[in-house]
C-alpha cells in the first residue's frame, strides 16, 4: 500500500508545478460551460419544454453532467503515447508493479489536483444557477448515481489506455486522441442531451459506454429513469469494463512486442 | 524582407517533406478534421430541429458562421500554431538559446517554423460549407464580399496569432505552461455560435479585450450583408493594436529570459 502512497504524493507534488496549466484548462472549460447555459437559456426563450426539458432540468443537466465528466477524467492517454514514444517504458521492466496497475495510481493521484480546482469551480456556477438547479433527496438514486460515476471513471481510464497503446504503432495520437474526446462528448451527450436525437440513436448511444459518463448518470439524478433502468445502466457498464479490459491484454500483449525502447 | 520570404519558403518546403514522411499521420489528421467538422455540422442540425433562429441567427446564417470560424482556425492550425504551442517548452528546456543565436526575428522563427499541411487541406471543406450556408440563406452582394471579406479575415488571423503568442509567451514567466493553449481553445469554442445570445456587457467585452466577435463574427457578417462600413474599418485597427502588444510583450519577456540548458 505504501508503494502507491509514493506514487500519489509524488503526482501531487508534480501537479503542484504545472498548477498554472491546471487553471487554464479548467479557466478554458468553464468558457464552454457558461456559453452552453448561455445557449441554452436562449433557446428556451418562448417556450416551456424542449424534448420534455424544462429550462431547469436542462440547466441541472448541463452542470451536474459537467460534474460527473470531471470526476471521471483522466490524462492518461498524452503522457502514455511519451512513455512508449521515449522509451520510458522500460523501466518498468525492473518495477515491482505492473504497467497497468501504476498507471491507475498515478492518474487517480494526477487528477486529484485537478479534479479539487474543477470541483471548487463548478460547485462555484452551481451555486450561481442554484435557484434554477433541480435538487432531488432519493438516497437510492443518488447511490447508483455514485456506483455509475465510478465505473464510468473506470471506463474512462480503460479507453484512454487503449488509445495511449496506440503508441506502439503510430507515432502520432494527439489527433487521434482528440478526435475519440469530440466522439466521445457528443456520443455522451456533453454538447446536448441525448434526449433530442431520435430513438434510435439513443437506443445506439446506450449500448456503447460513453453515455454512462454524462447523460445517463444525469438521467439518474433528475429521476427520469426508474431504479431499475439505472441498475440496467450499471450491468452494461459492468459488460464494458471486461470488455474493455479483455481489450487491453490483448493490446498489450501485441504492443509490447513491438516495442522498441527507442531511446535507452 | 526578400531574405524573410525565401526563409519562409525554405520552412514550407521543410514542413512538406516532414509530412511527406509521416504520410500516415498526414492523412489521419484530415480525417479528423473532417469529422470534428461534420461533427459541429450535426450539432447545428439538431439544435435547429428544435428552433427557427437562435439570438436572430437562422440555420442558414449559423453554417456560414461555423465555416468561417472552422476557416479561421483551420488557417491558424495549418500556418503558426503548432509553432508558438513550442514556445513554453523551448523556455523550460532552455532550448530558446538555439532560436535566439540565428541571425532572424526569433518571433518569426517561432511561428513559421511548423506549418502543418493537412488543416491547409481541410481550408477547402470550409469553404465549401461556406458556399452552401450561402447558398441555402441569405447573401451580401459580390462587391461588397470582395472589398470587405478579405480585410476582416486577415485582421481576424492577425487577432489569432496574436492572442495566441500573447498566452504563450507567459511561458516566460510561468513555469511549463505547455496546457495554455487550452484557454485559448476554449474561448475560441464558443465563437462558433453566435455571440449575440450574450447580454450586451459581454459582447462589449467580445469586442475589445476577448475580440471573438471581430475574428470570427464579423468575416460571417460580410458574408451575409450584416455589418456596417465602421465595423469593417475596427477590425483592422483591433488587429494592428492585438499585434503590436504581442510583439511588445515578446520582445519584453525575451529580456527576462536566462537558458537554463
Amino acid at each position: 500500500m505504501r508503494k502507491y502512497w509514493t506514487i500519489i504524493t509524488t503526482m501531487w507534488a508534480r501537479a503542484l508545478i504545472h498548477r498554472f496549466t491546471i487553471v487554464a484548462y479548467r479557466t478554458g472549460e468553464l468558457f464552454e460551460i457558461v456559453f452552453l447555459l448561455i445557449l441554452w437559456t436562449a433557446l428556451f426563450k418562448g417556450r416551456d419544454t424542449i424534448s420534455g426539458y424544462t429550462i431547469q432540468e436542462m440547466i441541472t443537466y448541463v452542470l451536474v453532467g459537467n460534474l460527473v465528466s470531471i470526476v471521471t477524467r483522466n490524462f492518461l492517454t498524452d503522457f502514455m503515447t511519451k512513455e512508449i514514444k521515449d522509451g520510458a517504458l522500460s523501466i518498468f521492466v525492473v518495477k515491482p508493479i505492473t504497467y497497468l496497475r501504476y498507471v491507475l495510481v498515478r492518474e487517480l493521484g494526477r487528477v486529484s489536483l485537478p479534479f479539487l480546482i474543477s470541483l471548487v469551480s463548478q460547485i462555484g456556477i452551481m451555486l450561481i444557477f442554484a435557484r434554477q438547479l433541480v435538487i432531488h433527496t432519493s438516497f437510492v438514486h443518488f447511490a447508483l448515481f455514485i456506483v455509475m460515476v465510478a465505473f464510468a471513471f473506470l471506463i474512462e481510464f480503460f479507453i484512454s489506455f487503449l488509445i495511449g497503446a496506440t503508441a506502439f504503432w503510430t507515432d502520432e495520437t494527439d489527433g487521434l486522441s482528440q478526435t475519440i474526446y469530440r466522439l466521445k462528448r457528443f456520443l455522451s451527450g456533453g454538447y446536448f442531451t441525448l434526449s433530442l436525437l431520435p430513438a434510435l440513436y439513443i437506443q445506439i448511444s446506450l449500448a456503447l459506454p460513453f453515455a454512462y459518463s454524462f447523460y445517463v448518470p444525469t438521467q439518474l439524478y433528475l429521476q427520469k429513469l426508474t431504479l431499475w433502468q439505472g441498475l440496467k445502466g450499471i450491468g452494461i457498464q459492468i459488460i464494458w469494463i471486461a470488455l474493455l479490459y479483455l481489450c487491453i491484454k490483448l493490446v498489450w500483449r501485441r504492443g509490447t512486442r513491438r516495442y522498441e525502447g527507442v531511446g535507452i | 524582407m526578400r531574405r524573410y520570404l525565401k526563409l519562409l519558403k525554405i520552412l514550407v518546403r521543410v514542413s512538406f517533406i516532414r509530412a511527406l514522411m509521416f504520410r500516415a499521420a498526414f492523412y489521419m489528421d484530415i480525417a479528423y478534421s473532417f469529422i470534428w467538422l461534420g461533427l459541429f455540422f450535426i450539432i447545428i442540425q439538431i439544435l435547429f430541429s428544435h428552433t427557427e433562429e437562435i439570438a436572430g441567427w437562422s440555420r442558414a446564417n449559423l453554417i456560414v458562421l461555423l465555416g468561417v470560424w472552422s476557416f479561421l482556425d483551420d488557417l491558424g492550425a495549418g500556418t503558426f500554431w503548432d509553432g508558438i504551442k513550442r514556445l513554453p517548452d523551448l523556455v523550460a528546456d532552455g532550448a530558446m538559446d538555439f532560436i535566439l543565436a540565428r541571425p532572424v526575428d526569433s518571433q518569426f522563427l517561432i511561428a513559421a517554423e511548423r506549418f502543418r499541411f493537412s488543416r491547409v487541406l481541410v481550408i477547402l471543406a470550409d469553404v465549401g460549407l461556406i458556399a452552401y450556408g450561402l447558398t441555402i440563406g441569405e447573401m451580401a452582394p459580390w462587391h461588397t464580399i470582395i472589398l470587405r471579406f478579405p480585410v476582416l479575415v486577415v485582421s481576424g488571423y492577425i487577432i489569432a496569432l496574436s492572442v495566441v503568442y500573447l498566452l504563450h509567451t507567459l511561458g516566460f514567466w510561468f513555469l511549463r505552461i505547455n496546457n495554455v493553449w487550452a484557454l485559448y481553445d476554449g474561448l475560441e469554442g464558443i465563437a462558433k455560435y453566435p455571440l449575440d445570445v450574450f447580454g450586451r456587457h459581454i459582447k462589449l467585452l467580445s469586442l475589445t479585450i476577448v475580440p471573438l466577435t471581430v475574428m470570427f463574427m464579423f468575416p460571417a457578417q460580410a458574408l451575409l450583408g450584416r455589418i456596417t462600413t465602421l465595423e469593417v474599418l475596427y477590425a483592422p485597427v483591433v488587429a494592428a493594436i492585438f499585434f503590436a502588444v504581442a510583439r511588445w510583450f515578446y520582445q519584453y519577456s525575451v529580456r527576462r529570459y536566462s537558458s537554463v540548458a
